[in-house]
């Protein structure tokens, strides 16, 4: 076992309250199985509950630098591992020409280590001593499945091999989130690998506690009428649900107006913060978030 | 008296026994990491077990309460002796009842084969398979419908390919300056010869909302082994079926019979008389499958008669979402083969500004010129007018 900041459950939730994360004991229990197994965590769930956050407050708590891969269609080993600096290599053997170097020399010194551009799987396997890096695969539902096997791989044995160069090993393995929105399927292969936690919406009471913690300067009153209010649109059926950062864009855009709490102008003026399709804001929009706006201040 | 951790040990092993017999993969490799984690967690603390049980075997959100109630079923066998089988009866039966309420009509689909004799039958000449082209899917005898079904199946259909961000090398669209400069240090770094990549292509995934109710279950199962033939034209095909209520059919097409899988479906839809319900299916479609099967760029067919029974208002809304969120939205209409036949309905009025191809879907033919149409758009965008959807309170 390895010597982490976090010796139990308990350390964990401690932590993430600490760095302002409010979540579940359920989430910091999963946490501290994948920090102590050394297994990737994967998290699922609708966009905006908080998953990427987790891989950043979870960089804060071990102290370390966070490495971030944003995943979408088409990314391959140029954009995720690494590449070579072109230009610089072209002018590099200019100037080796002009010293007159011979060609095997020359390609041994302009694919040597200067050259080479690390991206962000690269640099989180290749830590020079010091605390491994928190590894943040964001969004791995919109790479495509090749590149799929290929993390399948790396994520089993935490090295990659450059031709040129050779093989790079972790000294120690970077601590690994992995999220997905899941617009598709993730690999049963994949997921075997991962420890799995899903991150639903919050209740209104923790809702409220992220509010308070997120935004400190958020008057008491307008915090509980707004994760009331939140609460009840998530029941309601909707193409896209607000998630917390849709909560706490609204909150903070409520406080930019000077608003102190709910009013039924306030609301209509803001709607576009909670929901983003126009479906959704003509049912929001007058009787349709009225008798919302009512149970939430009667709370 | 053995020792203690051993007693813990293989009491869990069992668990992984309860976990293996419902289908979870809990095999030593899973479990080792598990049997380690519940040694860093306190055991008495029910919500913490929950998390790791979910954590490690868990693979998908609906899965989870299987796991919860095949961990409550061991918990709740006495004992660290306790009857090995009495709990995973209990764990299977309980397994059963969650199934069912995900679909209760997608369970089990062994049923015997699809009746298919057609291997069997002579093959017909060629003058025959013209007149089986042409002829109307309603007028098909039974032995005629096993022979489109049987044509249906040797159709060769290529898919439809859409560019990727993906690159290989060759062709002629961009540099590829890695290549090119390891080939031009053999002329002393100087640029002989260009490299280039250039776009892969991958086959556009198709979706298929299929209309089952009443006469158009007929039509609907020669579509779906259309749907088959162009799976394995390696294109991606998801597949919905309704007629009051929409399902989602993809993974019992995989590997099962179609006729099979048809057949529980239609044998689960007892309220006939309710009629179809277009716009609601496709609103359900938008809401919850929406944004996960038309992510890369799909195509949308939608097969249906147009014999509404909901809101054409409804219908509208639902249907200009549907073509907004995919690339192309093509309706087959297998009454589009009855002569004077003109799309009056007040569903399909509404539904027809936002269809990019109106198809006819009644014969062989038919079929075969939409796999036409499938390769032939899949490279491009339809032009779309703007129709702007008219909100009715």
């Amino acid at each position: 076992m390895k010597d982490l900041p976090v010796s139990s459950i308990e350390d964990v939730e401690r932590a993430l309250q600490q760095h302002r994360y409010v979540a579940d004991r359920s989430l910091a229990t999963t946490i501290f199985l994948a920090l102590t197994l050394d297994k990737p965590l994967l998290l699922e769930g609708e966009a905006g509950v908080g998953k990427t956050e987790v891989g950043k407050v979870l960089a804060e708590i071990l102290n370390t630098r966070l490495i971030r891969l944003q995943c979408y269609e088409g990314i391959d080993v140029n954009n995720a591992v690494y590449e070579w600096a072109y230009a610089k290599q072209m002018l590099h053997i200019r100037l080796l020409e002009s010293a007159g170097t011979n060609r095997e020399e020359t390609e041994r010194e302009i694919y040597s280590p200067q050259f080479l551009v690390k991206r962000p799987l690269l640099q989180a396997i290749e830590n020079d001593g010091g605390n491994p890096p928190v590894l943040l695969i964001d969004e791995i539902d919109r790479a495509d499945d090749e590149f799929e096997a290929f993390l399948l791989e790396l994520l089993s044995d935490f090295q990659i091999s450059i031709p040129e160069i050779g093989t790079i090993k972790a000294d120690k393995p970077p601590a690994v989130i992995i999220t997905s929105n899941r617009t598709r399927e993730i690999h049963d292969a994949l997921k075997r690998r991962c420890l799995y936690f899903w991150i639903d919406y919050p209740s209104v009471d923790r809702e409220f506690e992220i509010i308070t913690a997120r935004v400190p300067d958020v008057p008491k009153k307008l915090a509980h009428q707004v994760s009331a209010f939140i609460g009840g649109v998530r029941r309601l059926d909707l193409y896209k649900l607000p998630g917390i950062a849709e909560t706490l864009d609204w909150t903070r855009s409520l406080i930019a107006l000077g608003e102190m709490e709910l009013t039924e102008s306030a609301v209509q003026a803001t709607l576009g913060s909670i929901v983003k399709y126009q479906e959704d804001l003509e049912r929001l929009r007058g009787a349709g978030s009225r008798e919302l706006l009512a149970r939430a201040v009667n709370a | 008296m053995p020792d203690p951790g051993t007693v813990l040990t293989r009491n869990w092993l069992h668990f992984g026994r309860i976990l293996r017999s419902l289908g979870f993969d809990a095999g030593p490799v899973r479990m080792l990491p598990f049997l380690t984690a519940l040694t860093v967690i306190d055991l008495g603390r029910a919500d913490d077990l929950r998390t790791a049980v979910h954590a490690h075997f868990g693979r998908r959100r609906d899965e989870l309460p299987i796991l919860d109630r095949a961990l409550a079923a061991f918990l709740g066998a006495h004992g660290p002796d306790g009857d090995a089988a009495a709990s995973s009866r209990t764990a299977v039966r309980e397994r059963g009842a969650a199934v069912t309420l995900t679909g209760r009509q997608l369970k089990v689909l062994d049923e015997g084969e699809g009746a298919e004799g057609a291997e069997e039958e002579e093959v017909a000449s060629y003058s025959q398979v013209e007149v089986l082209r042409q002829k109307d899917f309603d007028t098909l005898t039974e032995a005629e419908t096993a022979e489109v079904r049987r044509l249906i199946r040797l159709m060769r259909l290529p898919a439809g390919l859409t560019r990727s961000r993906r690159a290989r090398a060759g062709g002629r669209d961009r540099l590829d300056i890695r290549r090119l400069l390891r080939r031009s240090l053999r002329f002393g770094g100087e640029l002989l010869v260009f490299s280039w990549k250039s776009p892969t292509l991958r086959p556009r995934p198709l979706v298929l909302l299929c209309d089952i109710s009443g006469s158009m279950e007929r039509y609907t199962r020669l579509l779906l082994n259309f749907a088959y033939a162009l799976k394995n034209a390696s294109t991606r095909v998801e597949t919905f079926v309704f007629a009051t209520r929409l399902t989602r059919i993809t993974r019992l097409l995989r590997s099962h019979d179609i006729d099979a899988a048809l057949n529980r479906v239609t044998a689960s839809v007892d309220d006939w008389s309710g009629g179809t319900r277009i716009g609601e299916a496709i609103e359900t479609f938008n809401r919850r499958y929406a944004r996960r099967v038309l992510g890369h760029g799909a195509t949308v067919a939608l097969i249906s008669d147009g014999w509404d029974r909901g809101d054409a208002a409804q219908m509208r809304q639902a249907i200009a979402r549907l073509q907004r969120s995919c690339h192309r939205l093509i309706w087959m209409n297998p009454l589009m083969g009855a002569p004077g036949y003109e799309p009056l309905t007040l569903g399909l009025q509404a539904a027809l500004p936002f269809v990019d191809d109106f198809l006819p879907a009644h014969n062989l033919a038919n079929l075969e010129a939409l796999g036409a149409l499938l390769l032939e758009t899949a490279s491009r965008r339809p032009v779309r007018r703007q129709t702007p959807v008219v909100a009715t309170a």
